[in-house]
C-alpha cells in the first residue's frame, strides 16, 4: 500500500433495498481503502452494487434504499452518521459526483454559466458573483472547452454529448473537491469522444491530485485510467488490488472469466471466446454461498453452502474472496 | 464467391420540420456501395449519427430507401432508376433482423411463446397444434432456453435471455440472411460472448450470412470476416477485419482504432492516441466535401470542397480519402 | 504472506482458520450448481398493477366509497318501503328524521297496537271503500267494523286494533296524482257488520312507520329514496355515455394514428374543430332542438328501440346523442397518441420485419397495449359525464318528469334553499363524492398500470 493518508476508508458497507417483492441486498458488506491522489475502478456488470455504493458514500442514497451497516470514513469523518445539512456541505465541496448521463443531469433552463457558479456560491458565501464567474470560466477553460466566455452563456441543448460531459465535470470540480465519483461518465459516449474525456481526467487527476473512484464495466477503461481496482459481483467485492495485479494476475474466477470472455482488436488469432456461463444473479433470492458459485467452473461444495472469506492473494493489498486460495492455503500447509 | 447482398449507391433522406414551414433533410445514409457473400459476416462499425443503423434497415426495406439499388441472390428488390420495388412479404422470409434492446422489441402482452409463434403463423400457416408447437420449442432449444419458457412474459427474463427469444423469433422463420443491429450492445460484459458464440454456431449450423452492426470494434472484428467503417452516414473505408485492424488506412478508422481502450494497462496506456478534436457534426447539415475534413488531422484544402471517391487501394481493401489518392 | 482479513472488520465475522481447512473442497456438479439457483415466481403485469393499486390506500378507500355509493343506488330502494314518485301528502316538507303529525300518529297508533292491519283497497272492486257502507274485519275473536263515508279508491287502511276505543285511520291514494293524501280517521263502530274488508292482512311491513332519513320535498317525496333512484340515472348515464365516447373516439382515433399522414392531419383538424366549439352553448342548443322532434319520431315508430327509448325520455336520448356528437374528441386524442406512440415501439418494427400483416399488428399488438389507457380514459371519462349531465338536469334541459337525477335533485332544492337547505345538501354530496371517488379510482389504476411507477 502507498505511503498516502487515506482519504476514504469503506468498512464493511451494507445497503439493502426493501422492495415489496422483498429485501434486496444491493450492497454486501464490502471493504476498501482509497489514498490521496488516487484513482480506483469499481468494475462490475448491472446489479453488482457499484453504483449504489457510490451513492452510498455521497449520501444521494433514496428510498426504498438504506444503509443497514458499515461505515463511511471520509478524512477520518463518518459521513454515513451526518446530519442533512453536514451532507448538503459535503456533496460538491469535498466530493463530488458525475453521472453517466449529462443530458439529465443538467438543467435545460439555465445557462452553463449559471449552473458553475451555483455549484461554488452555495458552498462559500463570502465569494462575490465576479469571482465566482471568473472561476467557472477557469474551469471550462480547464475542462477544454473553447470560447468559455462565450459558452457561459449558453444552454445545455446547444451543447454536444461530449461538451456536456465536461462542463459536468467542471460543475463536479469548480470547488475543488477532494475526491470525485465519476458514475460510468463515458458509457453513454462514442468511442471517440470516450478517448477525449479519459485524456482530460488523466490529465486534470495530475494537476489538481484529487483521488477518483471511476465506476464503470469497461475493463478497457479502468486499465486506461486506474491505478487500484474493485471488481464486484451481486453485492460484493470479489477481487481487488492495483490494476497490473488485476489485469496480469487475476485471481478470481470471475475476473478470469471477464479477462477471457473479451474480444480484443490486438490479438493475432480469431479465437473463440470464453464466455462465463449462466445469467447475472436475482439479487432477491442470491444464493447461499458464494454469489458467483452457479456460474463459477472451478465451484467447490463449500462454496454453495458459505460465503468465501476475503484473503489476501498478492502483494499491495491484492485480495480476493474464494474457497480456492483456502484449498491453496491448506494444500500447501500439507 | 457468390454474393449474396449488393448494395449500389444507397442514399436515405429523412425528411424533419424545422419550423412551421421550414423542413430540412437528415441525410442519414449518403451514397453507400458494398456487396455481402454467401455465409460471410460483414461488420459494420461506426459512432452514433453514422447511419449504420438506419442502413441496416433500409436494407430491409423497413424504411423505404430515397435511391438506390439493392440486390438479393441475384434479384433486384430495389432500383429507384428501374422503378422496380417488389412486395417484400416473400423476402421477409429470408432477410431478418435482430434489434438492440431486447425489452423493446419484445411485446411486453404477448408470452414468449407467442412471440416466436407469430413469425410461423404468417410465413408457415400450415403448421398447426401440435407441430406448431414443436416447431416453436424447437427454435427456444436452439437458442439455449427450455420449453417451459415458452408460457412466460418477455419482462421475466434477464436481458441475454430476452436476447435470445429475439435471437428464436428471428430463426423461426428459417431465414438465410439476418441483420444483427447492435445485438450486443444493451447486454452484460459476461453475456456477451455466450450470445457472440452462439450467434457464431448458428451461422454455422444454418449456413447463415450476417449484416453485424456494432459501435464496439473489438466484437465486431471478432466475428466479422470483412469490416465496413461509417462515418456521418459514408462508408469510409472497407477491409478484411484483420487488415482493417491492423493496417487501416483512413485517418478515421485509424483514430478509432486508437481510441479503443484495450484491457491491458501496459498495453493501452503505451498506445500512442490520435485524438480528434471537436464532436461529430449534425447530420442536418453536413460539412460539404469530405465529411470527415472537420475533424480529420490530414485535412487540406481540397479536402473541404471535393469529396474523396471510393477505391480499391489494395486486393478487397476500399478506402475513400484524398491524402490516399496520392499514393 | 496469508493474511486473514486485510481490513478491520468484527470479529465475528472472520471465519476461523481451522474451520475453514474442515469445509468441502470437493468440486460442485453441474446439477448442483443450478439447483443453488432458484427462480422466482413469475408475476404478470396485471397481477403486478393489481398489487400496486392495492397499495394506493386513497384509491382503494375511494374504491370502497364508490361501492357504497353504487349499492345505495342500485340496492337501496329494496331495502325502505318508500318510492320515488310516490307522494306522501301527509308528509310533505319534512326534515330529515322527522315525522309528519299523520305519520307521528300512526307511530303512536302502532305503540299502543299490537298489530297493525293494512288494507289496501283498489279502485274499481268491491273491495274499495263505498260511501256508506261497514266494512268489518275479524281479530282474535273480535269483530270489528268501521263505516266510511265516503267513496275512495287507493287507500291504506289503518286500524288500532287492541284499543277500548279503536281508530280507524285512512290514507287515501287518489288514482290520477298517485298521491296518498291526508290520514283522516273515519268513523267507526262494532254495529252494522256489511261489508268484509277485503284482502285484509297482517302486513309486518307495516309494523313500524319507516323514517324519512333524508326528510321529504315538497311534494312528500322521500327524498333518500329519490336520491337513490337518482344515483342510479346519473350513474347509469355517466357508465353509458363514457362507453359511447369510448366507442366513438376509439375508433376515431385509433383510424388516424394508424393511417398517419394527410389522413391524420385532417382528422385531427376536424377533431380541433369541435373542440374550440364551445360545448355548452352547442349542448344547450341541441338538447332545445332536439327535444321536440326526437319525442314525435320516438311517438311514432314502431319498433322495440324506439319503445325502449321513449321509456327513457327525450331528455336522456338527447344527452346521448350529445355526448356522441361533441365528447368523443378527448378519447380520439388519448387514443391516436397511444397508437402513435406504440407504432413507434421496437416490438412493432420487429412485427413489421417478420412480414406480419396490417390488421393482425393492430389486434396482436396495438389494441392490447393499449387497453391499460383506454380503461383510465374511460373511468376519468364517467365522472365527467355524470357531471354534464347533471349540469344539464340542473338546467331543466337533461331529465325530464317523473325521471330524476342527482342534478335535477339540486335544482329543485334551489327553490327552498334556505328554508330547507338539506335538501340540496343530500343530493349534492352524492354527486359529488361519486365524482371524486371515480376520480381517484382513475387516478389510481393510471398509477398502477404506470410501469416508469414501478
Amino acid at each position: 500500500m502507498k505511503n498516502n493518508e487515506k482519504l476514504l476508508e469503506v468498512r464493511d458497507l451494507r445497503v439493502s433495498f426493501f422492495t415489496h417483492a422483498g429485501e434486496v441486498k444491493a450492497v454486501d458488506g464490502i471493504s476498501y481503502d482509497l489514498g490521496e491522489h488516487e484513482v480506483m475502478g469499481i468494475v462490475g456488470e448491472s446489479g453488482s452494487g457499484k453504483s449504489v455504493e457510490a451513492y452510498s458514500i455521497i449520501g444521494l442514497l433514496q428510498n426504498p434504499g438504506r444503509v443497514i451497516g458499515g461505515s463511511v470514513k471520509f478524512m477520518g469523518e463518518d459521513v454515513l452518521a451526518y446530519s442533512e445539512e453536514q451532507k448538503r456541505e459535503f456533496r460538491g465541496n469535498k466530493v463530488s459526483m458525475i453521472f453517466q448521463n449529462p443530458m439529465t443531469c443538467l438543467n435545460p433552463v439555465y445557462t452553463i454559466g449559471n449552473q458553475l457558479m451555483e455549484a461554488l456560491l452555495c458552498h462559500n458565501k463570502d465569494v462575490t458573483r465576479k469571482a465566482a464567474y471568473d472561476r467557472a470560466v477557469e474551469m471550462l477553460e480547464l475542462v477544454g472547452i473553447n470560447n468559455a466566455r462565450k459558452r457561459m452563456r449558453q444552454y445545455p441543448h446547444e451543447f454536444s454529448g461530449g461538451m456536456r460531459q465536461r462542463a459536468m465535470i467542471a460543475m463536479a470540480l469548480i470547488c475543488s473537491p477532494k475526491l470525485l465519483i465519476a458514475d460510468e461518465p463515458t458509457t453513454a459516449l462514442d468511442v471517440t469522444i470516450q478517448a477525449q474525456i479519459l485524456e482530460l481526467m488523466k490529465d486534470i487527476q495530475r494537476k489538481t491530485g484529487m483521488s477518483i473512484i471511476f465506476i464503470t464495466h469497461n475493463l478497457g477503461v479502468v486499465a486506461e485510467i486506474c491505478d487500484r481496482v474493485s471488481v464486484m459481483y451481486a453485492g460484493h467485492i470479489v477481487e481487488q488490488g492495483n490494476v497490473n495485479d488485476i489485469f496480469y494476475r487475476p485471481k478470481h474466477p470471475y475476473t478470469e472469466g471477464l479477462l477471457r470472455s473479451m474480444p480484443r482488436v490486438d490479438t493475432k488469432e480469431r479465437e473463440r471466446l470464453i464466455p462465463i456461463e449462466g445469467t447475472p444473479v436475482d439479487l432477491l433470492n442470491p444464493p447461499k454461498g458464494c454469489p458467483f458459485a452457479p456460474r463459477c467452473e472451478k465451484c467447490l461444495r463449500v462454496c454453495l453452502e458459505h460465503k468465501p472469506p476475503f484473503l489476501q492473494v498478492g502483494e499491495d493489498a491484492h485480495g480476493s474472496a474464494c474457497w480456492l486460495h483456502v484449498k491453496e492455503m491448506k494444500e500447501a500447509g500439507e | 464467391m457468390k454474393k449474396l447482398i449488393e448494395v449500389e449507391h444507397l442514399r436515405k433522406y429523412f425528411r424533419i420540420k424545422l419550423g412551421t414551414l421550414k423542413y430540412g433533410s437528415i441525410q442519414a445514409v449518403e451514397d453507400v456501395s458494398f456487396f455481402i457473400y454467401v455465409g460471410e459476416t460483414l461488420g459494420i462499425v461506426g459512432e452514433s449519427g453514422c447511419g449504420k443503423t438506419t442502413m441496416g434497415r433500409t436494407l430491409l426495406r423497413l424504411y423505404n430507401p430515397t435511391s438506390g439499388r439493392i440486390v438479393y441472390d441475384g434479384t433486384p428488390i430495389y432500383d429507384s432508376e428501374k422503378k422496380i420495388s417488389v412486395p417484400m412479404l416473400p423476402y421477409r422470409k429470408k432477410m431478418q433482423i435482430i434489434f438492440q434492446d431486447p425489452s423493446a422489441s419484445l411485446d411486453p402482452r404477448m408470452t414468449v411463446g407467442e412471440i416466436v409463434g407469430e413469425a410461423l403463423s404468417v410465413h408457415r400457416p400450415d403448421l398447426k397444434g401440435k407441430e406448431y408447437r414443436e416447431r416453436i420449442n424447437e427454435m427456444l432449444d436452439t437458442v439455449g432456453l427450455n420449453s417451459e419458457h415458452a408460457n412466460r412474459f418477455p419482462h421475466e427474463f434477464s436481458g441475454g435471455q430476452q436476447q435470445r427469444v429475439g435471437i428464436a423469433r428471428a430463426l423461426a422463420v428459417e431465414p438465410e440472411f439476418i441483420v444483427c443491429d447492435e445485438p450486443i450492445s444493451a447486454l452484460d460484459v459476461s453475456i456477451q460472448s455466450q450470445v457472440v458464440n452462439m450467434l457464431e454456431d448458428l451461422q454455422q449450423e444454418k449456413h447463415l450470412t450476417y449484416l453485424f452492426i456494432a459501435h464496439d470494434i473489438s466484437v465486431v472484428r471478432h466475428i466479422s470476416n470483412r469490416i465496413g467503417v461509417m462515418y456521418l452516414g459514408q462508408m469510409v473505408e472497407l477491409a478484411e477485419s484483420y487488415e482493417l485492424c491492423s493496417q487501416p488506412m483512413h485517418p478515421y478508422t485509424k483514430s478509432l482504432l486508437s481510441a479503443v481502450p484495450l484491457p491491458d494497462p501496459q498495453k493501452t496506456r503505451a498506445k500512442k492516441r490520435l485524438i480528434l478534436e471537436g464532436d461529430v457534426p449534425s447530420p442536418l447539415n453536413p460539412p460539404t466535401g469530405c465529411r470527415f475534413h472537420t475533424r480529420c488531422p490530414y485535412a487540406t484544402e481540397e479536402c473541404s470542397q471535393r469529396a474523396p471517391v471510393w477505391k480499391e487501394y489494395a486486393p478487397g481493401h476500399f478506402a475513400a480519402c484524398h491524402a490516399l489518392e496520392g499514393q | 504472506m496469508q493474511k486473514l482479513n486485510l481490513f478491520q472488520l468484527n470479529a465475528d465475522r472472520v471465519p476461523d482458520l481451522k474451520e475453514m481447512f474442515a469445509a468441502d473442497f470437493t468440486p460442485a456438479s453441474a446439477e448442483e450448481r443450478v439447483s443453488a439457483t432458484e427462480s422466482r415466481k413469475s408475476v404478470s403485469y396485471w397481477r403486478d398493477a393489481l398489487r400496486r393499486f392495492k397499495q394506493n390506500k386513497v384509491s382503494m378507500g375511494a374504491l370502497a366509497l364508490f361501492f357504497i355509493i353504487f349499492l345505495f343506488s342500485f340496492l337501496g330502494p329494496m331495502l325502505i318501503p318508500y318510492n320515488y314518485a310516490d307522494q306522501y301528502r301527509c308528509s310533505m316538507k319534512l326534515a330529515p328524521g322527522e315525522f309528519s303529525k299523520a305519520e307521528m300518529t300512526a307511530k303512536a297508533a302502532l305503540e299502543h297496537a299490537d298489530l297493525i292491519y293494512d288494507t289496501v283497497l283498489s279502485p274499481g272492486s268491491i273491495s274499495s271503500l263505498s260511501r256508506n257502507t261497514t266494512y268489518w274485519f275479524r281479530h282474535k275473536g273480535v269483530t270489528y267494523s268501521f263505516y266510511n263515508e265516503k267513496t275512495l279508491g287507493d287507500v291504506i287502511v289503518l286500524f288500532r286494533a287492541e284499543d277500548a276505543d279503536p281508530l280507524v285511520y285512512i290514507s287515501e291514494k287518489d288514482a290520477e296524482n298517485g298521491v296518498f293524501d291526508n290520514i283522516t280517521v273515519i268513523a267507526y263502530s262494532t254495529e252494522n257488520i256489511d261489508t268484509r274488508a277485503e284482502n285484509t292482512a297482517r302486513l309486518p311491513l307495516i309494523k313500524s312507520v319507516c323514517p324519512h332519513v333524508f326528510g321529504t320535498d315538497s311534494a312528500g317525496r322521500d327524498l333518500m329514496a329519490r336520491c337513490m333512484y337518482g344515483g342510479r340515472v346519473s350513474l347509469s348515464i355517466g357508465i353509458i355515455a363514457a362507453l359511447i365516447v369510448l366507442f366513438i373516439g376509439s375508433l376515431y382515433g385509433s383510424v388516424a394514428g394508424l393511417i398517419g399522414g394527410k389522413v391524420d392531419f385532417i382528422m385531427m383538424r376536424v377533431v380541433d374543430i369541435i373542440y374550440s366549439v364551445p360545448d355548452v352553448l352547442i349542448v344547450l342548443l341541441l338538447q332545445v332542438v332536439l327535444k321536440d322532434p326526437l319525442q314525435a319520431w320516438l311517438d311514432s315508430s314502431p319498433s322495440g328501440f324506439a319503445r325502449m327509448m321513449s321509456n327513457l325520455g327525450v331528455g336522456i336520448v338527447s344527452i346521448f346523442i350529445t355526448f356522441a356528437c361533441l365528447y368523443w374528441v378527448g378519447m380520439s386524442r388519448i387514443v391516436r397518441g397511444q397508437v402513435l406512440q406504440l407504432k413507434s415501439q421496437e416490438f412493432v418494427t420487429a412485427a413489421t420485419a417478420l412480414g406480419v400483416p396490417r390488421s393482425r399488428i393492430v389486434k396482436r399488438h396495438l389494441l392490447p397495449n393499449s387497453v391499460g389507457q383506454l380503461v383510465i380514459a374511460t373511468c376519468l371519462q364517467i365522472p365527467s359525464a355524470i357531471f354534464l349531465e347533471s349540469f344539464l338536469s340542473f338546467l331543466g334541459l337533461g331529465v325530464s318528469i317523473p325521471m330524476t337525477s342527482l342534478g335535477s335533485l339540486c335544482s329543485d332544492a334551489l327553490e327552498t334553499i334556505t328554508l330547507y337547505p338539506y335538501r340540496l345538501l343530500y343530493p349534492g354530496i352524492i354527486l359529488t363524492l361519486l365524482v371524486l371517488t371515480l376520480n381517484l379510482v382513475g387516478d389510481g389504476i393510471r398509477d398502477a398500470l404506470d410501469p416508469r411507477l414501478k
